[in-house]
């Protein structure tokens, strides 16, 4: 990969928790990636009405608008609709992973504590097609 | 008469009475009859005399016609030859006897009356003679075309005859009476012996004909025979059953009131609503429980509002469809009403769990046949509190596993951030090194008030004493909060009286409760507010207070805000990860201090925590 392929994809964090959204800004920026952190679902939902970005990364729990609210106000628009997901959560086994799969079409969900490695290595696998038309 | 109280069974007596009165009847009669053969006997005899004499007489007439009477004394003389002839004469008419089977007799006199002799017809004559002995005397007119000639007398031998006469004729009374006497007799002895029976019978077939047994009237009879005296006792024993048994009516009516009025008592005292619907689902009855509990939801119904006016009674509720008690759109799960399985259901009362929950279950109610008949028992049960204990239970869990997860997560991540890359920049390596030491450490803080809280679920938080400086708690407790009041730039003073005592407590609990205030302080307390930790102390107690100029409790939850789980519903607080457990936890210390724990706030200005602990 080139670096202008890899300055490419653009990541928006949805994080509430600075101390773990610092964590991962640092691991995809050191992947290359260009990472911008919304502190709640509605930033978020902000954010992606003005720019583009190739993955979202969010926490699931937020204040305000929830990672799962998130997910479905993009779902039903576009140019968000296809979007690649990736939800982080804390809350383990409550969460039921068809469902979300499902009916929101997410990419990943992973369950914290998570491994960073890991992580990126999910971005790089949903961003892999992308990546392979690119070049 | 006490032929009667014989022991004799009755068909036995009445026979031996019968045969008795009727022997001796038949014997009475026989002697009757036998007096008259007697008499019937002497009837004949008499006839055949009184023929005789005719004969003999016809002959004198025809003697005396023919000779002039010659031939007389022959005649009278063939009379003697019989043996109830005394004698026989013939006597003229100038009174003096022309022939005469005593012969001494002729020429005398004779009686003799001119004028019986008239018609030919024979006379008899009685003549009582002075030994005694009666005589009879026939006088059979001698007569020749209607001119006397005479009489024939004839004395008749009648000695044994007469005295049968006369008991012939004293004897036909005493044969009329006996018989009829013994017959009257047998009748009163028979009538005696069977009126016992009788009079049983009379009152048996009197109870057969009466529509109710208590109609039976039994009377007890007078007399001591023992029929009687068991009849009696029958008597007593079937009015005493019968008033046993009206008793036993009349007193099981009573208790089955009392019942009824204990089973209407204990349904009123309970705390579950309990209902009767009939087939059409309309109300049959109701306890007084069922009209409070549903009291908001009727109101709500009936007046679109919900107005908290006295609770339905009885009376207003009968008659109307359950439905109408609860809210508009409740399903109230009607369609198996086959079974006889209770169906339970909740209904919420409001949008909101906290406006109310009931459980509330219906059963079939079986009828005597076991077929399940139309009626339905409703129960009703308030679990707005167990509804919002679960609620705030799961929140618990849910809470906890984040709290749990976040900083472990924090640490890994850093961890691994750490060993994957080579972060050459030093400052940037202890910066991530010092954060994952604080989540470390709040990952423990937190490990420790879940373990608080398993304790004092369990209810055995026990303290060990042990007398600390006081000062030196405080310091302890302001450093552990300290970092968290200056991220958020929060003013923190302390106001401390020269003197401390010492004080005996458990230090890590005290210190435990101390940093959980002081801590709420910080979380609850917006950025650039003000906390002052401040202690007092009094004659009877020290006073440990932490203020803040926080987002204050409202007055609605300052009651629930001690117990366990709570979380105010207050949007800045839920945002504020918490367990709802460290007050619960503060009070439960300080109360095992022998302490209190007080609390003043309002809403938007902040709140003052004030442990009050007793000073020996």
């Amino acid at each position: 990969m080139t670096a202008e392929t890899q300055a490419q994809h653009s990541v928006l964090v949805a994080e509430d928790d600075r101390v773990m959204s610092d964590v991962i800004r640092f691991n995809l920026e050191r992947r290359g990636y260009q990472v911008i952190v919304a502190r709640d679902g509605l930033e978020a939902w902000g954010l992606l009405q003005t720019r583009n970005f190739d993955i979202l990364v969010s926490d699931y729990q937020m204040p305000g608008m929830s990672g799962e609210e998130l997910c479905q106000a993009l779902r039903t628009t576009y140019p968000t609709r296809h979007l690649p997901v990736i939800f982080l959560s804390a809350r383990g086994l409550e969460l039921d992973a068809t469902r979300l799969k499902d009916q929101l079409q997410i990419d990943r969900l992973m369950f914290k504590p998570f491994s960073p490695r890991e992580l990126v290595a999910a971005v790089a696998e949903c961003l892999q097609p992308a990546a392979a038309t690119a070049e | 008469m006490h032929l009667s109280s014989s022991s004799q069974p009755l068909i036995r007596r009445l026979l031996g009475y019968y045969l008795l009165f009727g022997l001796t009847s038949l014997i009475a009669l026989a002697l009757v009859l036998l007096s008259l053969e007697v008499y019937w006997l002497h009837n004949a005899e008499d006839r055949e005399l009184l023929g005789r004499i005719n004969e003999v007489r016809t002959l004198i007439v025809a003697d005396h016609t023919q000779t002039r009477g010659v031939g007389s004394q022959t005649l009278v003389n063939l009379l003697s030859s019989e043996d109830w002839v005394a004698y026989a004469g013939v006597v003229a008419t100038d009174g003096r006897f022309t022939a005469h089977t005593r012969p001494s007799q002729i020429g005398q006199r004779g009686n003799y009356d001119s004028v019986k002799t008239l018609n030919d017809s024979i006379i008899e004559r009685r003549m009582l003679g002075s030994d005694g002995r009666s005589a009879r005397e026939y006088w059979a007119p001698l007569l020749v075309g209607g001119k006397a000639l005479g009489c024939l007398q004839v004395g008749v031998v009648d000695a044994a005859e007469n005295a049968r006469h006369y008991r012939l004729s004293g004897l036909l009374p005493l044969a009329v009476l006996g018989p009829s006497t013994f017959l009257l007799v047998g009748a009163m002895v028979l009538f005696r012996a069977a009126r016992t029976s009788a009079v049983i019978e009379s009152q048996l077939c009197a109870v057969s004909a009466s529509d109710s047994p208590a109609d039976f009237r039994l009377k007890p009879l007078g007399e001591p025979s023992p029929a009687a005296l068991g009849w009696n006792r029958l008597v007593e024993h079937a009015s005493g059953r019968r008033s046993i048994s009206s008793l036993e009516t009349s007193l099981s009516r009573s208790l089955g009131g009392l019942q009824e009025k204990r089973s209407e008592r204990i349904l009123n005292a309970l705390p579950d609503g309990v209902a009767m619907t009939d087939k059409e689902g309309c109300i049959t009855y109701t306890n007084r429980s069922f009209g409070i509990l549903l009291q908001q939801s009727i109101q709500g119904s009936q007046t679109g509002g919900s107005s908290a006016s006295t609770a339905a009674s009885a009376e207003q509720l009968r008659g109307r469809p359950i439905r109408e008690m609860f809210p508009a759109d409740t399903d109230l799960h009607l369609g198996s009403t086959e079974e006889l399985r209770p169906v339970v259901f909740e209904v919420q009362l409001g949008k909101e769990p906290a406006d109310g929950v009931l459980r509330v279950s219906r059963c079939p109610l079986a009828g005597d046949d076991n077929a399940p008949a139309a009626q339905q028992v409703w129960t009703i049960r308030d679990v707005t509190q167990q509804k919002l204990a679960d609620a705030m239970r799961t929140e618990f869990v849910y809470s906890a596993t984040h709290e749990l997860r976040t900083p472990l997560a924090n640490i890994k991540a850093y961890a691994e951030t750490l060993s994957m890359h080579d972060i050459t920049d030093l400052e940037q390596q202890k910066s991530f090194l010092n954060i994952i030491n604080s989540e470390a450490t709040r990952l423990g803080r937190f490990v420790e008030e879940l373990l608080n809280i398993s304790q004092l679920e369990a209810g055995s938080l026990s303290l060990v004493r042990q007398e600390i400086d006081l000062e030196r708690l405080l310091i302890e407790v302001a450093d552990k909060v300290r970092p968290q009041m200056q991220q958020k730039q929060i003013t923190f003073d302390t106001v401390l009286p020269a003197k401390l005592p010492k004080i005996h407590v458990d230090k890590s609990r005290f210190l435990s409760a101390l940093v959980n205030l002081l801590g709420n302080a910080a979380k609850y307390t917006p950025d650039n507010g003000r906390i002052s930790f401040k202690v007092a102390v009094g004659p009877k107690d020290l006073q440990i207070s932490v203020e803040d100029s926080g987002i204050g409790i409202s007055a609605e939850e300052l009651p629930k805000l001690f117990s366990k789980f709570f979380r105010s519903s207050d949007a800045r607080v839920r945002e504020i990860p918490g367990s709802g457990l460290g007050l619960a936890f503060t009070q439960e210390v300080v109360r095992l201090h022998g302490g209190k724990l007080i609390v003043h706030s309002e809403l938007n200005k902040g709140s003052q925590f004030i442990v009050s602990l007793p000073v020996a």
